[in-house]
């Protein structure tokens, strides 16, 4: 059996990377007049930001953790669950104050939610397997 | 706040917390980690260091025995040396008699006034000394 697999996921990175870009440019850097964010509660803003900048920053550092798999696999794992939460704020701010022209937002944001769950069950399921096989 | 804001931030702050929650306990994890590497590490130190002993010990008590042996061995030898001595030095003492013996009866034989009655009384008294116990024994036997 042969199998192929990198030893990066070029998606997850780039999208890990998007949210650190996405977060911190929500965080630090000044609106534009129209922009969406400018009808956002504060709160919101800065959860989702925190948050997607948090689990960009953790994700790609679990990635690219070589010295011990269960701490990257960790650290991926945790990433992924916080950047869900980042991200069902985004999506739900989209839905509840983009009046209607963020739909294409809101469905790339939440086929992300989809794959980060995904991932965050396969990290859930080798992890598992790792501890059986440690004993 | 509406329900719908309260409710998708509740379920937010629920994943959110389950990450960090798993981000919290594998760094917490990993400094448990390395602590029980140490510990794994200095077992295996002291495993290896009583391994050692024990081959340090065997062996010394191996060392022993061969030092005990040999000095038995060098004793024997040193016996054996002596005995040889002692050996050679009669050995030498029955030649030098026996050249002596050899010589005065080489002496009679060969004196111009030479008579066999003469030749076989100092042929017959053997050496002045007396050769060794072991020779007048050979002369008896033979």
């Amino acid at each position: 059996m042969i199998v192929v697999f990198g030893r990066y996921r070029p998606h997850e990175l780039l999208f890990l990377l998007l949210s650190i870009l996405w977060g911190a440019s929500a965080l630090f850097t000044e609106p534009e007049p129209d922009d969406l964010v400018n009808r956002l509660p504060t709160w919101l803003t800065l959860s989702a930001a925190g948050l997607l900048l948090i689990s960009g920053t953790f994700g790609l550092v679990g990635c690219t953790w070589r010295r011990t798999v269960e701490v990257g696999l960790g650290l991926e794992l945790g990433a992924m669950l916080i950047g869900v939460g980042g991200l069902l704020l985004s999506g739900y701010a989209f839905l509840r104050y983009g009046n209607g022209e963020a739909a294409m937002s809101t469905g790339f944001v939440a086929i992300w939610i989809v794959a980060n769950l995904w991932r965050a069950l396969q990290i859930r399921h080798d992890l598992g397997n790792l501890r059986r096989k440690d004993g | 706040m509406d329900w719908s804001t309260i409710t998708v931030a509740a379920i937010s702050a629920v994943f959110a917390g389950g990450g960090a929650a798993t981000l919290i306990t594998v760094l917490a994890r990993r400094k448990l980690t390395s602590a029980e590497a140490s510990e794994k590490l200095t077992d295996s130190a002291i495993q290896l260091l009583e391994a050692a002993k024990r081959d340090a010990r065997a062996d010394i008590t191996d060392l022993r025995s061969e030092l005990t042996e040999t000095r038995r061995e060098l004793a024997d030898a040193r016996r054996e040396a002596r005995e040889a001595g002692r050996q050679m030095s009669l050995l030498r003492e029955d030649a030098t008699a026996i050249v002596a013996y050899l010589e005065r009866v080489l002496g009679a034989i060969n004196d111009p006034n030479a008579t066999l009655e003469r030749v076989r009384i100092i042929a017959g008294g053997g050496p002045p000394n007396g050769v060794s116990s072991r020779l007048r024994r050979d002369q008896q036997l033979g």
